[in-house]
């Protein structure tokens, strides 16, 4: 069974994700501040993470960075949520590096196949 | 009379003339008479010029008062101006300095009169190389750039306008420098404001309509029919709601112009393909279907991609929405002289022509339409007509009453020449605040003229989209990627230090050679070269990065003529052989070594730009002279490319393979392989 990272600091996002992703098979672990984000990704090593933006302590943006840049955890398939509704210019700007980006609210059709397609890659 | 021309002495002089030829000759009384009114009649004459010029003296000093006047008047505006105003000539001199600039650099405005405009207001021994007043001069035409200046810590905007003689030269330039850091201040706010509103609505939005979608899906429970249904209503209200706010969110963007277009070559075909089936579901509901008429397989066009999707899906969207059941709605692309056509046809109810204008203003509904989500916010075609303005296009509709409806509209077609100025242009302004670097990755196909007259102009044409497809896999969205000339694919990374460069290159590589494998072009390998030019100041202007550009491109010719290349081996032939092989590739600089020592000298001395190094060497062998050349700051690092005749697979070999980077080939000399790894390591320093 695939396990998957969620970081969400919005606590009724990060339950509404959650049951989705259970009812879908999937080991769902929680994060809801970067630091914990960053923190049990690189202590469980999920298949994936799904990474909010807006976080405390640390943003989607520096975890995803500091993920993508270590060559142990660079490879852990990452998409962030955001709730902006189009690419900010942070993303591209930094050297983030995500794998992939959905804007909330989303089509949990599409979430889940994104998953799919990024577990599958690997 | 003259009496007005004359000056007094001359008077004098006629007077004294006058009175003697009166003395010389005997007078009558008639006589005397006469002269008695000629005496009187020059003498109002006199009295006549000298009020007259007493009047222009007067009038003289009138207008010196008018003139003083008019200079205290504009010297006081120029003082009181609070933007940095000056007057530089042809040497960059300063000619006038209002109080403004002076205050700001510390000092008067009579102790920066004469001096130049680089060392007092900049403090450098040279004009900057893009400096605005240069650009005047050279182009004769205004300047205007935006810039931070780190040293104040403020924004400042600088217009420079080119002062002509009647010759129509350029003898001076005004310079207007404003702080704008409060615009920039303003500009952050709408932006942080926006982004704010965005993620407080979306955010609840989300959750319930995951919550609803969840119940929906009976993830939590089995639910009935009729509580099915009811959920489902409330989840395309939330949709409606979710749409409402795009939209509102997009006409605030517009308005408060921060939306900025990202332009790259998108294929218009396949995003028309993809927007049709996004909508499919929709218009099946209705029964109507969406069929698309292209003229070509794909169409290349440079566009905003999110944009368009945006412009795309809102037309699609009305169309579906005012035809009713059992119509069709057609999607046409047409390819003119100067510009594509979109067209999105429906058989709809048709608008009137006195609406024509009226529907693409903002809040207006033209027709309510009943049935689920017909009502929207009246935003759609304003924002749609706006966008499409924004790439440079048109946009109308023909219609009649009951008969459907066109929309059609335009976007200018743009050469691969044009379409990378422009990036260049927009990543100049957005590299104002961030120092940016700029990298340029050129992909040729060596051999693009051999592949065209063996296997024909699409298969060239192929290899080239595959090698595309591969490079915009790669890159980010900052970065661009450009067909350029022929056989050619230009790539430009915003961003990325040096180390990245590379690894990005590899990767490209890597994606490239993965995208051609499945291409086997007859018996023809297709040789794909990848060259690196580093922009290693800030961006500054767009004309400068179009240069770099232009110059980098045409490097690799130079590199070949200009290269130095360091052979060392003990045997003569070897070296005959590969400098034969290196002159007919056009490398016209080259030196030899035959043993350890001297080749550290030549080295040393000349700095080659590659070392061709023979491992088994008599006194110092191929390690060591490796090692010394590593010691020495100057020769550190030249790229080196070992050719040796010991195994390959020698363990120390492999050691420098791998951790120095060091290719290394075997003897006898490949020199297909010899001359890819030279290009390769070259290419490596086109900067």
């Amino acid at each position: 069974m695939a396990k998957i990272l969620v970081v969400e600091d919005e606590s009724h996002m990060l339950q509404r994700i959650k049951i989705r992703l259970e009812a879908n098979s999937y080991e769902v672990i929680t994060a809801s501040d970067g630091q914990e984000g960053l923190n049990k990704a690189r202590e469980e090593r999920p298949d994936l993470i799904i990474l909010d933006i807006m976080l405390p302590k640390l943003d989607g943006y520096q975890v995803c960075r500091m993920l993508k840049f270590h060559k142990k955890y660079s490879k852990i398939p990452i998409i962030m949520l955001t709730a902006l509704g189009q690419k900010d210019d942070r993303e591209w700007g930094g050297k983030v590096n995500a794998d992939m980006y959905m804007t909330k609210p989303f089509q949990a059709e599409e979430l889940l196949e994104k998953i799919k397609s990024l577990i599958i890659k690997e | 009379m003259k009496n007005k021309n004359k000056t007094k002495k001359q008077l004098i002089n006629e007077l004294a003339g006058m009175h003697k030829r009166l003395v010389k000759y005997e007078t009558s009384e008639a006589d005397y008479k006469r002269r008695k009114k000629l005496i009187f009649d020059t003498n109002r004459r006199l009295q006549e010029t000298t009020q007259e010029l007493f009047m222009a003296k007067k009038e003289l000093e009138e207008k010196n008062k008018e003139l003083a006047q008019a200079t205290e008047e504009w010297k006081t505006t120029f003082n009181s101006i609070t933007d940095l105003v000056s007057t530089h000539d042809k040497d960059f001199k300063l000619v006038r300095v209002n109080k403004a600039l002076a205050e700001a650099v510390k000092t008067k405005p009579e102790e920066l009169i004469g001096k130049t405009c680089y060392q007092e207001i900049h403090g450098t021994k040279k004009p900057h190389p893009n400096c605005p007043h240069k650009l005047a001069l050279e182009t004769k035409k205004p300047v205007r750039a935006e810039f931070f200046d780190s040293h104040l810590g403020i924004y400042l905007e600088i217009s420079v306008s080119p002062i002509f003689n009647d010759k129509d030269e350029v003898v001076a330039t005004v310079h207007i420098v404003k702080d704008i850091t409060d615009r920039k201040q303003v500009d952050k706010l709408k932006d942080e404001f926006i982004s704010t509103v965005s993620h407080e609505l979306r955010t609840p939005l989300a959750s319930v309509r995951e919550g609803i979608s969840q119940i929906l899906d009976e993830l939590l429970g089995r639910i009935n029919k009729k509580q099915k249904e009811s959920l489902f209503i409330s989840l395309e209200d939330i949709d409606r709601l979710n749409r409402i706010i795009e939209s509102l969110l997009s006409i605030s963007k517009i308005e408060s112009g921060k939306v900025e277009l990202r332009k790259r070559f998108y294929d218009i075909n396949s995003l028309v393909q993809k927007t049709n089936s996004s909508l499919k579901a929709e218009a099946e509901n209705k029964n109507i279907i969406i069929k698309s008429l292209f003229q070509t397989e794909t169409l290349d066009i440079f566009i905003d991609k999110d944009k368009m999707v945006q412009v795309l899906t809102n037309l699609l969207h009305n169309a579906i929405k005012y035809t009713l059941r059992e119509g069709k709605v057609k999607v046409e692309i047409k390819e003119e002289k100067k510009e594509i056509k979109i067209i999105v046809k429906d058989t709809g109810i048709g608008i009137a022509p006195q609406d024509f204008d009226k529907i693409f203003d903002r809040f207006q509904q033209i027709k309510r339409v009943s049935g689920p989500g017909a009502r929207g916010v009246g935003l759609g075609l304003p924002i749609v007509k706006e966008l499409v303005q924004m790439h440079k296009g048109r946009i109308w509709v023909e219609s009649s009453l009951g008969k459907g409806s066109r929309f059609i509209f335009t976007i200018p077609k743009y050469t691969p020449d044009e379409a990378l100025k422009e990036y260049l242009k927009d990543t100049s302004k957005s590299a104002i605040e961030n120092p940016l670097q700029l990298s340029l990755l050129a992909i040729r196909v060596a051999n693009y003229r051999e592949i065209e007259e063996a296997c024909g102009e699409n298969a060239a044409k192929k290899i080239l989209k595959e090698i595309k497809a591969a490079a915009q896999e790669t890159i980010r969205s900052s970065d661009m990627v450009s067909p350029y000339r022929k056989g050619e694919v230009v790539v430009i990374l915003a961003g990325p230090d040096k180390q990245a460069v590379s690894e990005i290159r590899e990767r490209m590589k890597a994606m490239v050679r993965e995208h051609l494998a499945g291409l086997e072009i007859k018996d023809i390998k297709i040789d794909v070269r990848f060259g690196i030019a580093v922009y290693l100041e800030g961006a500054d202007t767009d004309i400068e990065l179009v240069k770099w550009v232009e110059e980098s491109l045409m490097a690799e010719k130079r590199v070949k003529s200009e290269s130095k290349i360091l052979i060392v081996d003990d045997e003569e032939t070897i070296i005959t052989t590969v400098e034969r092989f290196l002159r007919d590739e056009g490398f016209q600089r080259l030196f030899e070594a035959l043993d350890g020592e001297e080749a550290v000298e030549i080295a040393k001395q000349e700095i080659p730009d590659l070392i061709i190094l023979d491992m088994k060497l008599p006194k110092m062998d191929g390690y060591e002279i490796i090692g010394r050349l590593k010691e020495n700051v100057d020769t550190s690092d030249i790229p080196i490319l070992i050719l040796t005749g010991y195994p390959i697979e020698n363990d120390k070999i492999k050691r420098y393979k791998k951790i120095e980077n060091i290719p290394c080939l075997g003897k006898p000399v490949n020199f297909k392989a010899l001359s890819r790894d030279i290009d390769d390591l070259l290419e490596l320093k086109i900067a």
